[in-house]
């Protein structure tokens, strides 16, 4: 019980202090900072749709996306954020109940049941946010170099198998909430 | 069927109050109750060796088993 409430305490922490003020610090600099991060969306996702030519045809100051297509593009990373921020933000309500000492409990079962559902649609989100993505960085092209693509990456598979694990996670809780509620009423 | 446990019925007969016989078998008052009122699902030998011990009685003398209505 001792090494449960030590490790609960650490990763509580550990998110706290580096995972959330990482995710957002980086979220923050790329779109508002980060001069080269429009570039490269752009570059990235031109490049996919084999638009490369009409890229390299143009200067740097044309490729820079104007202001409503970077709100847009910005809108699209913030939906993915406020996932995975709301799934961290699950996670370390289920962490405090660890520190406490209440593992099996109902509470805790349900609480991880929501992680294991916001992380389904963090990874469901993934593809969708490559397709508004290719929309964004291309929706200032010229008519007939507008495009829409759907792809799934390494990534997403390794998503899914996550979101899998995470399920059968939530099912072992039930099991020990079922087992632990058997013993506490045996006398 | 259903396994009754007839603790009150014993506890009225000894005279002894729930406080003292929680004390004498050494479990709570609480998990006492949670027998007495019939919503345990187990019971250990120990505690109910202790029970017969502390109450005076055979095992028989405290469950019995009921058709379920």
């Amino acid at each position: 019980m001792k090494t449960i409430k030590a490790y609960a305490k650490f990763l509580e922490v550990f998110c706290w202090v580096i995972i959330i003020p990482f995710v957002i610090g980086t979220s923050i600099y790329n779109w508002f900072f980060d001069q080269t991060y429009w570039v490269k969306l752009y570059s990235t996702y031109n490049s996919y749709t084999r638009s490369f030519l009409l890229y390299q045809s143009l200067s740097f100051k044309n490729i820079m996306l104007p202001s409503f297509l970077k709100s847009l593009g910005i809108i699209v990373h913030l939906i993915s954020l406020t996932l995975l921020l709301w799934g961290l933000l699950s996670l370390i309500s289920v962490l405090r109940k660890y520190k406490q000492g209440d593992i099996f409990s109902l509470d805790v079962f349900r609480k991880f049941k929501s992680v294991s559902k916001i992380a389904f649609a963090w990874a469901l989100y993934q593809p969708i946010k490559h397709t508004l993505l290719t929309l964004v960085a291309t929706m200032h092209n010229p008519p007939g170099k507008r495009v829409l693509t759907l792809a799934i990456n390494s990534n997403d598979v390794i998503n899914i198998f996550l979101v899998g694990f995470f399920l059968v996670m939530t099912s072992l809780m039930y099991e020990g909430y079922k087992l632990k509620k058997e013993q506490d009423l045996t006398i | 069927m259903k396994i009754n446990v007839k603790l009150d019925e014993m506890m009225a007969r000894r005279k002894i109050r729930l406080k003292d016989l929680a004390a004498e078998v050494g479990i709570t008052e609480a998990n006492l109750s949670i027998l007495k009122t019939g919503k345990a699902k187990a019971i250990r030998f120990s505690t109910l060796e202790a029970l017969c011990e502390a109450l005076d009685c055979q095992p028989g003398d405290l469950l019995d088993i009921e058709e379920e209505k």
